[in-house]
């Protein structure tokens, strides 16, 4: 029988997460790194750097999409492309329109309705590559579906880390307000609970091992399932940092 | 060993379709994290740009230890 209680890599990633965050908002309350000077404003190349990142963002994703059709096959490819594509797109939307705190450069060359259309497929590609490195992963092999999203949700928050806040100084977006280097914590909340969700469920569909066209049918499904869920848990993790004083 | 580095040699012995296929999430993670460190570099930074070394450095580990074990 198998044994229900956590896998102690989930343990770690949990405890490494949680150290990280704790750093991360005592690090906010002893200082709060001064938003960039005018992010948004005309810049005087051309925006050459936005328009860069669009294009290199859409290559990257179709590179992602023709790694995927190596790796896994078509199939599998497009139970997993499509709602992961529709659900970057439909909760980036949905959130700028919902949060009001942050709006896309009006520069950018691809948008769709309120969204620069190389963040949501960006968005996915981060997603096929923890998943990715999570199936060759022998220290996820005995993971839970729930063990896995908390493992992808780290790794995907690790690579906005990174990325965001330059992001914001250069202009590629321009947030209303925000403690991290003009960047909100919520951001950070979000990108973890929508990559959480989506991991979660996809894995738990995955380990059903089902014919392709149940997989597909099953893949949309909790795809519904997690844009629901994620203001719930979105809602209840801003909560526990705005206690902390942390926006 | 600088990961851009290691990724060079392996292209060199295995070739790029071997590698892209073995490697794609690692050449993801240099070229994300490349080219935002570029941005804030570009934009004379020096703290998103130690930031960013930071992110990526923790980034790259946490890839490599969920590959590893």
């Amino acid at each position: 029988m198998r044994s229900r209680r956590p896998h102690r890599a989930t343990l770690k990633a949990i405890a490494i997460l949680l150290a990280a965050l704790f750093l991360f908002t005592l690090a906010m309350r002893l200082h709060s790194p001064p938003a960039p000077d005018s992010p948004g404003e005309a810049r005087g190349d051309g925006w050459l750097l936005l328009h860069a990142f669009e294009v290199l963002g859409i290559v990257v994703f179709a590179l992602t999409v023709v790694h995927a059709r190596r790796a896994w096959g078509d199939a599998r490819v497009l139970c997993f492309f499509p709602p992961v594509v529709v659900y970057a797109f439909v909760f980036e939307d949905v959130n700028i329109q919902l949060s009001q705190i942050y709006t896309y450069n009006n520069n950018a060359w691809f948008v769709v309705h309120n969204t620069m259309v190389v963040v949501p497929l960006g968005w996915c590609a981060i997603v096929y590559v923890t998943i990715l490195t999570l199936g060759r992963s022998p220290r996820a092999a005995a993971m839970t579906p729930v063990e896995k999203g908390l493992l992808a949700g780290s790794m995907a928050l690790t690579i906005d880390l990174g990325i965001d806040a330059t992001a914001f100084a250069y202009g590629l977006w321009v947030w209303d307000r925000g403690s991290w280097f003009g960047v909100p914590m919520m951001n950070f909340i979000g990108w973890f609970v929508v990559v959480f969700l989506w991991v979660s469920l996809r894995s738990w569909v995955e380990a059903k091992g089902l014919p392709a066209g149940k997989e597909a049918r099953y893949t949309w499904g909790t795809t519904l399932i997690a844009l629901g869920a994620q203001y719930p848990l979105y809602g209840a993790f801003i909560l526990f940092f705005r206690l902390w004083g942390v926006d | 060993m600088c990961p851009a580095m290691d990724l060079a040699c392996e292209i060199r012995e295995k070739g790029l379709t071997a590698t892209f296929d073995r490697r794609w999430p690692d050449a993801f993670l240099l070229g994300t994290h490349g080219y935002f460190l570029m941005v804030a570099a570009l934009l004379g930074r020096v703290d998103l740009f130690a930031f960013g070394v930071a992110a990526a450095v923790g980034s790259w580990g946490m890839f490599a230890w969920v590959r590893s074990g």
